[in-house]
């Protein structure tokens, strides 16, 4: 992997690091003066409903900005191969804008709680919020700019298979079926039991409301991530294994069809049904070559499919061939 | 996998359907286990009876390229490895007639007479 810029580990790791240390060491040289336990969440009324130590405060805080770092500069290191597009840009200043503005209302509550003997009176800081977003946005733009030019985002190198050659009475069928990698079912499967096991154990007056729960949110995760893409002279289907949900796309409603190199957490943050920038709609379940159905409004859909050059080379004969009728 | 028919060719449609899945096994798009849509399926995209898929993918159980199972429609069997040798072959000859600026009635032609003796 190519080396990256240091301003990458700057920007994204060192400054959201030395931020929380910073506002932990002001924090902590007012623990004298604070309460023994502090206020840390309000209810909608704005009283506290919630309390632990200052200490306990500043490590959750602390801990959880760190982590948020290292997790995005992780992903942008694992995958910004031949530099930085927008999107890697966007992601990596998300660590600095959400540092600064976790520190501003740590700093602003607990200084309002300064002398305080009981806790229960702490005012709530949500008017700290505002400035934090402020200060943080402050942050991110200043990161923008330490941070290299973008280049262009993958979806620019996206390539246009070469049509395929039909003749004017030419039926097809193009089919495949797209599976996430067992890794992916097997922690949605996972997360869905141990949602479902303790509603269970837990004696509720609504026992029936879980007893259907029970095989419908498995099966509704799981229908998500085992899918079928058709294409025939009709247009392109793409429609879970259960049938729903379902994405038609009529071929007079399409423009063309590519081939994008996507990148799952980057360009759609995770997995599953996703909604990416620029209209696009993603059924993602891999990295890779994929396939973008581009549609005359400019909306496209993006399926991360096995021989998407196949299906895209297909998709741009039908087009051809319709446009050569018209 | 692709599969394409055209009604205007002489060729009965089960033997086009029928060829098509054979090109998708040569090429390597289909591989043992691989499971070809259902005949309804392809018959509502191909606007084709559904008779006429069954009829083509019995072709290829007689062949024994695939397996006809009850509730697992048909399976590619492992027959299919067997047509690498000819999948290898094809692109050298094909490259050879078009050098010597042959058709592919031409071409046909030619391996029809050879099969055939």
């Amino acid at each position: 992997m190519k080396r990256l810029p240091r301003s990458v580990l700057i920007v994204g790791v060192i400054a959201p690091v030395v931020i929380t240390l910073a506002a932990s060491g002001v924090a902590a040289s007012w623990f004298p003066l604070l309460p023994a336990t502090v206020a840390i969440h309000w209810d909608a009324s704005n009283r506290p409903n919630g309390f632990t130590t200052p200490l306990g405060f500043l490590l959750t805080i602390g801990v959880m900005s760190v982590a948020l770092a290292a997790l995005f500069a992780g992903i942008v290191a694992g995958t910004a191969e031949g530099g930085l597009s927008i999107r890697h840009k966007l992601l990596l200043l998300v660590s600095p804008f959400i540092t600064v503005l976790l520190m501003t209302i740590t700093l602003v509550s607990l200084a309002t709680q300064r002398g305080l003997v009981d806790a229960a009176a702490a005012p709530s800081p949500v008017g700290a919020i505002i400035p934090g977003l402020l200060l943080g946005l402050v942050a991110a733009v200043i990161g923008w700019f330490l941070l290299p030019r973008a280049r262009p985002a993958d979806d620019q190198y996206a390539t246009s298979p070469t049509p395929t050659a039909l003749t004017p009475t030419d039926r097809v069928l193009w089919t495949r079926s797209v599976r996430s990698p067992w890794w992916l079912i097997a922690l949605v499967s996972g997360i869905a039991v141990l949602v479902i096991i303790p509603a269970v154990i837990v004696p509720s007056p609504a026992l029936w409301v879980w007893l259907l729960a029970i095989p419908l949110a498995p099966a509704l995760l799981l229908g998500t991530l085992v899918w079928r893409v058709h294409v025939d002279n009709a247009g392109v289907l793409v429609r879970s294994f259960m049938g729903f949900p379902r994405f038609r796309l009529r071929l007079a409603d399409i423009e063309s069809a590519s081939v994008p190199v996507v990148n799952p957490l980057v360009e759609f943050g995770g997995w599953g049904i996703r909604f990416g920038a620029g209209r696009r709609v993603g059924i993602i379940l891999g990295g890779g070559d994929a396939l973008e159905v581009h549609r005359t409004n400019g909306s496209s859909l993006v399926v991360t499919v096995g021989d998407a050059v196949g299906a895209a080379s297909l998709i741009n004969g039908l087009v051809a061939r319709a446009r050569l009728r018209a | 996998m692709l599969m394409k028919v055209d009604a205007a060719s002489p060729v009965p449609l089960f033997e086009q359907l029928a060829a098509s899945v054979r090109s998708e096994v040569s090429r390597g798009a289909l591989l043992p286990g691989d499971r070809l849509p259902s005949a309804r399926e392809v018959a509502a995209s191909l606007t084709i009876n559904v008779h006429t898929v069954l009829r083509a993918y019995q072709q290829l159980r007689d062949e024994g390229l695939v397996d006809l199972r009850r509730g697992r429609g048909a399976v590619v069997t492992d027959k299919a490895r067997q047509y690498e040798p000819i999948s290898l072959a094809l692109p050298t000859l094909i490259a050879e007639a078009k050098r010597l600026g042959l058709s592919s009635s031409a071409l046909v032609a030619l391996v029809r007479e050879e099969y055939n003796t």
